[in-house]
């Protein structure tokens, strides 16, 4: 039998199960990370996470050792977002794609060597015009984006996760890209920095 | 591979996520077509500029603490419960507290002062009359048939159950009785007043068991009457009584006068 003060001084990480611990755990600012996207609102983020590691927690008997947990993870997230969150799920942007399309064959036609817009751009956007450009984006376009490109998951995990082919994790990909680089080529620009004389 | 087999492969082609003959084909395309060497260009320089220029957020400590508390303070029932237990043994307050508990439990379940007693007291009579029914019926009729003639007993025992679930005698057990209310109704008449539209009920009773009560005379006039008829019915407002000799035994069969259908088949029945 414990004591009470044996009780009292165990730290709350001991009490958790150790496969848990090593596996879930880590995955907290990832995680985090995504639900501040799905909520956009710091407060939503951390009781979705919350709500997220409990049902992990509690179903931690259901995952299947050897497989992705983080990838399960995100799941949990995800159906606990729809779940709960679905009333205050912002409606999604309109996005004019054509609009965009238009822009991006301008850029093209102006620009005769992408090595230097390449440079150019890369070594003059703010981080926080990265991040304005990335929050502009439609929910499902900026989803499959950052678990891409800063999760570094698979296409197929994409696809899995959001029960979607795999020919739109292609194309919304490839499409998000394309609203990005019109967006930055936009800021870069309007901030004095000519693009074009740099093209030529 | 031509442009738009390229644009549609382009981003994965980027990420690196397509297999090594489609790669194959996609980097000669690239070299040998300068707008989709563009695309392929800007795609991965956006690319870059996200993998490292995105911020990512990293939840707090403090969350991440409370979070784990969380979990750990879920840890589990059985552990919930090992604790309560441990502390029961540890506790001496709690410890009375739970014996207290298991007394008062054990009170209630034992004498339940929270039956009234007027429930009680229907329900005991209710058991005792039910019981003296049985012993009626299965006595074939003793000389001493009658066991009350007093209506307000038999709703007592009706209502024994409380007013909402009465104790209804079915067609399938008689309620053995003889002498009869000093009112102009029968017993049966009050047990009807209350009854189900759809239910009858049945008296069996010796004609000389109410040999000494004032209504002798009638029942002895029924009883001839039933010499020369199979069934005398007499219409008592609220029910319809039927009086029938069934070996050498007066029956009374009372029905709700609205229950046609039941009249009929009782008719049928007895012919």
């Amino acid at each position: 039998m414990l004591q009470d003060s044996e009780r009292i001084t165990r730290p709350p990480l001991e009490n958790l199960d150790e496969e848990f611990r090593k596996e879930a755990l880590p995955h907290m600012d990832a995680l985090y990370n995504f639900a501040l996207q799905l909520t956009q609102d710091s407060d939503d983020a951390a009781d979705l996470l919350q709500e997220t590691y409990v049902k992990a927690y509690r179903f931690w008997d259901k995952f299947e050792k050897g497989t992705n947990c983080k990838a399960w993870l995100f799941r949990i997230m995800k159906n606990s977002f729809i779940n709960f969150y679905r009333k205050n799920i912002r409606s999604p942007e309109k996005l004019d794609y054509d609009e965009i399309e238009e822009i991006y064959e301008t850029i093209k036609s102006e620009s005769e060597n992408p090595h230097n817009l390449d440079r150019e751009i890369y070594d003059n956007i703010f981080d926080d015009e990265v991040m304005e450009a990335i929050k502009s984006l439609p929910d499902e376009f900026r989803t499959v984006l950052l678990m891409c490109d800063v999760e570094g998951m698979t296409y197929e995990e994409i696809a899995d996760f959001l029960d979607i082919p795999i020919g739109t994790v292609r194309s919304r990909i490839h499409r998000a890209r394309k609203v990005l680089a019109t967006k930055l080529y936009t800021y870069a620009k309007s901030r004095g920095y000519n693009v074009d004389e740099q093209g030529e | 591979m031509d442009c738009k087999e390229f644009q549609e492969q382009i981003s994965a082609f980027v990420d690196n996520q397509v297999d090594e003959k489609i790669k194959l084909e996609a980097e000669s395309h690239i070299n040998i077509c300068p707008s989709c060497y563009f695309d392929y260009k800007i795609e991965t320089l956006v690319k870059n500029i996200i993998s490292t220029k995105f911020k990512k957020a990293t939840c707090t400590e403090q969350l991440k603490s409370k979070i784990i508390e969380r979990l750990a303070s879920q840890k589990s029932l059985k552990d919930k419960l090992i604790d309560a237990i441990e502390s029961l043994y540890t506790s001496k307050g709690l410890r009375i507290a739970f014996a207290l508990g298991l007394i008062i439990i054990f009170y209630l379940l034992i004498f339940n002062p929270l039956k009234s007693t007027e429930e009680k007291y229907y329900k005991e009579l209710g058991v005792a009359i039910y019981d003296n029914c049985k012993n009626l019926r299965n006595h074939k009729y003793p000389e001493k048939a009658i066991f009350t003639s007093n209506h307000e007993q038999i709703m007592q025992f009706v209502f024994s159950n409380g007013i909402k679930n009465p104790i209804m005698p079915k067609t399938n057990w008689a309620v053995v009785f003889a002498g009869i209310e000093e009112e102009n109704e029968s017993i049966l008449a009050h047990f009807l007043f209350n009854c189900e539209a759809d239910t009858i009920y049945m008296m069996e009773c010796e004609v000389d068991a109410l040999r000494y009560t004032r209504y002798y005379n009638s029942f002895q006039k029924i009883h001839n009457d039933l010499r020369k008829k199979s069934f005398v019915k007499v219409d008592h407002g609220d029910c319809l009584i039927i009086f029938r000799l069934e070996e050498n035994l007066l029956m009374t069969y009372a029905i709700p006068s609205h229950n046609h259908r039941a009249f009929e088949e009782l008719i049928a029945s007895l012919e």
